[in-house]
C-alpha cells in the first residue's frame, strides 16, 4: 500500500473524553425485525441533543450522567419514550409499531419531517420504495431508477431507459451499489429494466452532490442501494403477477429475533408472446430476464451481527438454436457488524462482483463463442465513531481488485474463426477516507472529510503507446504483479449547513471525485456489449469537481418541502471516440479514445409534499453540460449528449379511498444535442449526409403521461391483495426515439428525415398478494 | 455484434415502435469540395469526379467542377493527366495500367486549392467458388442462401468488399456496402454469405474488391455514416485526402463471378 494512505490518520481530530456515558442500541420495526435507518433518538426537553440510526439500525448517544427520557422516533411510526437513569454505559434495544395508518391521518414519507432544512447533506435525494408503489412505469414494473429520473438534475438515457444521467455527467459516472457491491451494467432486456427488484429493497438513496468521503470511484453520483434484512419475527410471502413479469418473495426467522433471511426473484416472461407468431424463426426465439436476491442475517451474541447478501439476474436471448447471447451481473457481499465499545461502531465487508456476456453461434458453417468480463473482490473496512451527539465520524479503507477480460473467440471445430484473446487488464484500488458530521452551534453544522484514492494499473498485460492519430507506436509487456502506471489524489468533500430559523436553511458544498473505470459504449443507450476499462498508461483517470449551494424551505408544518440547488461542475479527462472508430473486441482499443475537458452548470427546483392524501412532488431543472476536445469539432465546445436544458416532472399520488389510489406523473424535456447533416454530397451512387458540427441539433422536445391506478382488494393486518393497472404515454405522443436522414426510396435525387417512435399508449396490470 | 443486438431490439419492438418521415431544419453549410477517385487493377479507366456539397434537402442536383487540373502519379515516377471529358460526370483516362503493390496519388488543382489523395493497389484475391444452399432456419427465413467463399493470404491484413448484381440490377443502397476483413481469421477460409435470400431463377453478379485499410476504413465509417446516425456521434467518413476535401481516392483489384441459382 501507497505511503500516502497512512497520512490520513493525521487528519482524524483528538477528542478528549470526560465523565459521561454512552446509551447505544438498535432501532428495530417491531412487525417484521427490519433494521430502521434513519431513526431518530432525541432527549425529551433538549430538543437540540439527538442522534440518529446508521444504516444497521444502530445508533450511539453519549451523555452526562443524570436522568434522562429519550424519545425515539421515526417518520410513520409510533414513537416511544424511555426514561433512563445514566450511571454507566447502556445498551437500549428499541422495537417501534408502525402507525395505523387511517386516510385522515397524517403520513409522512421520509425519516424526519424537518430533514431537508435541518440536514448538512445536501444534493441528495432518498426513496422508499413502498411508496413509490403507486408511481406509473412503462410495461408495470415498479422501477426506483426510472423514479429517480423523475426527480431533479436526475435524467432517462432514453425512451424508457434505465440508464440515467446526473448533473450533467455521463451513465457511466455514476456509482451504483447493491448492498456495498458495485453493479457494472444496472439494465435488462435492452435498457428498458433496471437490475433492482423493488421488492427485495429497503433504502435507497442517490447523492449527485456533497457526496460523503465514505464513497468514491465515480465522477457524478453514488446510487446506494440497500437490501431489505427479512422477516425476523414469522414467516411471510408475497408478490406480483403482471403482463411482462411475475415476482415472488418469501422471508422469516432464520431463529427467531436473532436472524432472517429474505429471497426474491422476478422473472420476465415477454418471450410467451413470441410463441403466438406464426413465424417459426421467432417462435423458437428466447428473450427474456430473471433476477434472484438473496440475504440473511444472524446475530451472534450481543456485539457481532453477519449479514450475507447476494445478486444474480440474466438476460438470455436466443434465436432458434443458431444464435445465443446471455449476460448479466453477480455480486455478493458478506458483512461483519461488530460493536467495538458503544461509541465505535465497526464493519467489515468482503464484496464480490462479477459482469459477464456469452454469445454463441452455431450454425452449418460457423460455431464460436464469446465471452467477456469483468470481476471484482473488495475488502473495506468501516468505522463509525461518535464521541458524543456533536460529531459523528467515519473513517475506513478498502482495497479493490480489479479482474477484466474484455474478450476470448473461442472458435469450434466448425468455424473458420482463429481463437483469439484479448489481453486481459490488471488492477488495485484503493482508499483510505475519514470524515466528521459537526454541529458546531445550533444552527451551523458542518460535515467535513477527505479521501485518498490511488490506482495500480499492473500486469500481467501488454502496455501500448500511441502517436497522436491512434496508431500504435510501441508496447511493452508487464510482467504479473509488476505495476505500468500509478494514479493517485486526495479527495476533499465538504459541505455546511446554515439554518436561518426552524423552517429554512442555506446549505454549501464542494466536492472532487475520482474515476479510475470508463464505461467505453458505441450505442447511446446501454448495451451489454459494453466494455469497462481501466485507467492505464493512456487513459487518465476522470477528475470531477463540483461547487454547490442551495436554499431549502419546509412550509406549512413540513407539509411542503421546497429547495433550490445551483451547481458548477468541472470535468477533466472526459473520453471519447475517434471518427469511426471500432470498440468492438479491439485490441488496441485506447487507440481510438481521445481526450478533453468538459463543464456542466445548472439549478434545480423541488417542491415536494410528503404528508396527506395528496402527495407527490414537482421538478424543475435547468442544466447545461459541455464538452471540449481538440479532436472533435475543431476543438470548439460542444454540447454533451445529455445537454437538455429544460426539465420538469411532476408526480403526483392521491389516495381516493382506503382502497383506491390513482396516480399520474407528466415529464417534459427539451431534446437532447444530436448531430445532423446541413448538407449532403454523393459518393458510390449514395446520398451521403455531410456533418459540420457535433451535437449542434436538438431532438424534438419530449413529453409525456403516465396514469395509474391502485385498487387494494383486501387488506388485514397479515394479508393484502391488490391490483394496479398503468398506462404509459396516455396521450399517446410520438416521441422521437431516433431520427436518420436518407434517400427518398421513391425519388432517390431526394433525402428525408425519418423518425422512430418507441411506445405510444403501453397499458399493464399487476395483481399484488402478500399473506 | 452490433447487426446482431440491432435485431434483437428489432424483435423487441415490433409491435409497438413506429416509423415516420418528419420536417427537421437542418441549416446549410458553405458547400464543399467532394472528390471521388477510382482506381482498378489491370487496364481500365481512371476516373475523379469532383463536386460540390449541396443542402441536405436540395433538389437540385449536385454541382460537378469542371475547371479543375487533375492528374495521376504512382511511386515510380510515372505521371498522367485525367481531363474532363463530361462522360458521367468525370475526368478519366482510359486505357491506364495498373500494378499491384504501387502506390497511385491523385492530384486535384481547383480554386487554388490543392487535393491529393494516396492509396495502395492490393494482391488480387480470386473468389474460390460460389456456395449455394437451401435453407430454412437462421434470420432471414427460408431460401438460396449465397455465399463467396476465398483464401485469405495469410500474414497480411487484407480488406474486402463484395459489390453485388442481382438481375442485372447494381445493388448500391447503404445496405449493399458489404465490408468485412481478416481480423478473426488471417489466412483462413473466409465465407461470407449475402445477407437475404434467392430464389430459383435469380441471376447474381458478384464481384470481390480488395483495397489498402485506409480506403477500408473510408467505406467502412462511410457505412455508419450511412446506416448508424443514432450512435452516440455520427461523423463524415474518414477521408484519405488531403488538402480539405471530403470523398476518397481508391485502388481496388477486382475478381468477379457470375451464377444462376438453380
Amino acid at each position: 500500500m501507497h505511503f500516502k494512505f497512512l497520512l490520513i490518520f493525521l487528519f482524524i481530530p483528538l477528542f478528549s473524553f470526560s465523565q459521561n456515558h454512552t446509551i447505544s442500541g438498535n432501532v428495530k420495526d417491531a412487525a417484521n425485525g427490519e433494521d430502521i435507518i434513519g431513526a431518530i433518538v432525541s432527549v425529551k426537553g433538549k430538543s437540540d441533543i439527538g442522534a440518529a440510526t446508521n444504516s444497521y439500525g444502530f445508533y450511539s448517544l453519549t451523555l452526562p450522567a443524570g436522568n434522562y427520557t429519550l424519545v425515539y422516533q421515526y417518520v410513520g411510526y409510533k414513537s416511544k419514550e424511555e426514561t433512563i437513569v445514566l450511571a454507566a454505559n447502556q445498551v437500549v434495544n428499541i422495537s417501534l409499531s408502525m402507525s395505523s395508518r387511517d386516510l385522515d391521518e397524517v403520513i409522512v414519507r421520509t425519516e424526519r419531517a424537518d430533514k431537508n432544512v435541518s440536514s448538512t447533506q445536501m444534493g441528495a435525494f432518498k426513496l422508499d420504495p413502498k411508496q413509490i408503489e403507486s408511481v406509473p412505469v412503462l410495461f408495470g414494473e415498479k422501477d426506483i431508477i426510472k423514479t429517480l429520473q423523475l426527480t431533479p438534475g436526475v435524467k432517462a438515457a432514453g425512451e424508457g431507459n434505465a440508464g440515467f444521467y446526473v448533473r450533467g455527467g455521463a451513465a457511466d459516472q455514476n456509482l451504483i451499489l447493491l448492498d456495498e457491491a458495485p453493479v457494472y451494467n444496472a439494465s435488462h432486456m435492452l435498457g428498458f429494466f433496471s437490475v433492482f427488484n423493488s421488492d427485495a429493497l429497503k433504502d435507497v438513496t442517490l447523492y449527485k452532490g456533497a457526496i460523503p468521503a465514505e464513497f468514491g470511484g465515480r465522477g457524478s453520483s453514488v446510487l446506494d442501494v440497500k437490501m431489505r434484512d427479512g422477516n425476523s419475527k414469522k414467516y411471510s410471502a408475497s408478490g406480483g403477477i403482471g403482463l411482462i413479469a411475475s415476482r415472488l418473495t418469501l422471508e422469516g426467522p432464520i431463529v427467531k429475533d436473532k436472524g432472517s433471511f429474505i429471497i426474491s426473484g422476478r422473472r420476465t416472461y415477454a418471450d410467451l408472446f413470441l410463441k403466438l407468431s406464426n413465424n417459426d424463426r421467432i417462435k423458437n426465439s428466447k428473450l427474456y430476464f430473471y433476477d434472484l436476491n438473496l440475504k440473511a442475517n444472524y446475530q451472534i451474541g450481543k456485539k457481532d451481527r453477519l449479514f450475507l447478501s447476494g445478486y444474480f439476474g440474466r438476460d438470455v436471448f436466443g434465436f432458434s438454436n443458431v444464435f445465443g447471447f446471455d449476460w448479466g451481473n453477480s455480486t455478493a457481499t458478506l458483512r461483519w457488524n461488530h460493536i467495538l465499545s458503544s461509541k465505535i461502531f465497526s464493519n467489515t465487508s468482503l464484496i464480490f462482483s462479477n459482469y459477464n456476456y456469452r454469445i454463441k453461434i452455431n450454425t452449418s458453417n460457423q460455431d464460436l463463442t464469446i465471452t467477456s468480463a469483468i470481476q471484482d473482490w473488495n475488502l473495506k473496512q468501516d468505522f463509525t465513531f461518535i464521541p458524543n451527539p456533536n460529531n459523528n465520524i467515519k473513517f475506513g479503507f478498502n482495497l479493490i481488485d480489479h479482474t477484466f477480460k474484455p474478450g476470448f473467440i473461442k472458435a469450434g471445430a466448425n468455424s473458420n474463426f482463429n481463437n483469439q484473446e484479448l489481453s486481459g487488464r490488471k488492477a488495485l484500488e484503493g482508499a483510505i477516507y475519514v470524515q466528521n458530521e459537526m454541529r458546531i452551534t445550533d444552527k451551523l453544522g458542518v460535515q467535513y472529510g477527505l479521501r485518498y484514492s490511488g490506482f495500480d494499473f499492473m500486469g500481467s498485460a501488454i502496455a501500448y503507446t500511441f502517436d497522436a492519430d491512434g496508431n500504435k507506436i510501441g508496447e511493452k509487456k508487464y510482467s504479473k504483479g509488476q505495476s505500468i502506471t500509478y494514479y493517485d489524489g486526495w479527495e476533499p468533500r465538504i459541505s455546511a449547513r446554515y439554518e436561518l430559523n426552524n423552517v429554512s436553511s442555506v446549505k454549501a458544498a464542494y466536492n472532487r471525485n475520482f474515476q479510475y473505470l470508463h464505461l467505453l459504449s458505441n450505442s447511446t443507450t446501454s448495451s451489454p456489449t459494453d466494455l469497462w476499462v481501466p485507467s492505464s498508461n493512456n487513459v487518465k483517470p476522470q477528475i470531477v469537481d463540483q461547487y454547490s449551494a442551495g436554499y431549502f424551505r419546509n412550509i406549512k408544518d413540513n407539509m411542503y418541502e421546497v429547495s433550490v440547488e445551483g451547481y458548477y461542475k468541472t470535468l477533466q479527462n472526459q473520453i471519447d471516440y475517434r471518427n469511426g472508430a471500432d470498440l468492438v473486441f479491439n485490441e488496441l482499443v485506447e487507440g481510438e479514445l481521445v481526450y478533453g475537458k468538459g463543464r456542466a452548470y445548472g439549478v434545480e427546483l423541488l417542491v415536494r409534499k410528503n404528508m396527506g392524501r395528496l402527495s407527490g412532488w414537482v421538478s424543475y431543472t435547468w442544466s447545461r453540460s459541455l464538452r471540449q476536445f481538440d479532436a472533435i469539432n475543431q476543438g470548439k465546445e460542444f454540447p454533451a449528449r445529455q445537454d437538455r436544458i429544460h426539465d420538469v416532472a411532476i408526480v403526483v399520488m392521491y389516495d381516493l379511498s382506503k382502497k383506491l389510489k390513482i396516480s399520474g406523473n407528466w415529464v417534459y424535456y427539451t431534446g437532447s444535442a444530436v448531430t445532423f447533416p446541413s448538407g449532403r454530397y454523393n459518393i458510390n451512387g449514395m446520398q451521403v449526409p455531410y456533418f459540420t458540427e457535433r451535437n449542434g441539433y436538438r431532438m424534438p422536445d419530449y413529453h409525456r403521461l403516465d396514469l395509474g391506478l391502485t385498487w387494494i382488494t383486501r387488506k388485514t393486518d397479515r394479508t393484502e391483495r391488490s391490483w394496479n393497472f398503468s398506462l404509459y404515454n396516455a396521450y399517446g405522443r410520438q416521441n422521437a426515439y431516433s431520427i436518420s436522414f436518407q434517400e427518398n426510396p421513391d425519388n432517390p435525387q431526394q433525402t428525408q428525415a425519418v423518425q422512430v417512435s418507441l411506445f405510444t399508449w403501453v397499458p399493464a396490470i399487476t395483481y399484488n398478494f402478500k399473506f | 455484434m452490433n447487426k446482431i443486438f440491432l435485431t434483437l431490439s428489432a424483435l423487441f419492438f415490433l409491435l409497438t415502435s413506429c416509423e415516420k418521415v418528419v420536417n427537421i431544419n437542418l441549416n446549410n453549410a458553405s458547400p464543399q469540395y467532394v472528390v471521388e477517385g477510382v482506381v482498378f487493377d489491370g487496364t481500365d479507366t481512371a476516373r475523379v469526379r469532383l463536386a460540390k456539397t449541396t443542402d441536405y434537402y436540395g433538389i437540385s442536383p449536385q454541382q460537378i467542377l469542371t475547371n479543375a487540373t487533375v492528374s495521376l502519379s504512382d511511386d515510380m515516377g510515372n505521371s498522367v493527366v485525367l481531363p474532363y471529358i463530361g462522360w458521367d460526370s468525370c475526368y478519366q483516362l482510359s486505357g491506364f495500367t495498373s500494378i499491384s503493390g504501387r502506390k497511385y496519388t491523385i492530384h486535384v488543382l481547383v480554386d487554388g486549392l490543392n487535393i491529393q489523395g494516396s492509396s495502395t493497389l492490393q494482391q488480387s484475391v480470386p473468389i474460390d467458388s460460389v456456395s449455394i444452399v437451401y435453407k430454412t432456419d437462421g434470420f432471414r427465413g427460408a431460401g438460396y442462401e449465397v455465399a463467396t467463399n476465398i483464401s485469405d493470404p495469410a500474414n497480411t491484413p487484407n480488406f474486402y468488399r463484395l459489390v453485388t448484381t442481382i438481375n442485372d440490377t447494381l445493388q448500391n443502397q447503404p445496405k449493399d456496402l458489404y465490408l468485412f476483413n481478416d481480423k478473426y481469421n488471417d489466412g483462413k477460409h473466409i465465407r461470407t454469405a449475402l445477407k437475404r435470400r434467392f430464389k430459383s431463377g435469380d441471376k447474381i453478379t458478384i464481384e470481390l474488391r480488395t483495397m489498402d485499410a485506409a480506403v477500408y476504413d473510408f467505406f467502412t465509417s462511410l457505412r455508419d455514416a450511412l446506416n448508424n446516425q443514432n450512435g452516440p456521434a455520427p461523423a463524415n467518413p474518414n477521408t484519405n485526402l488531403i488538402g480539405g476535401a471530403l470523398g476518397y481516392f481508391g485502388t481496388f483489384t477486382r475478381s468477379k463471378v457470375s451464377i444462376i441459382v438453380p
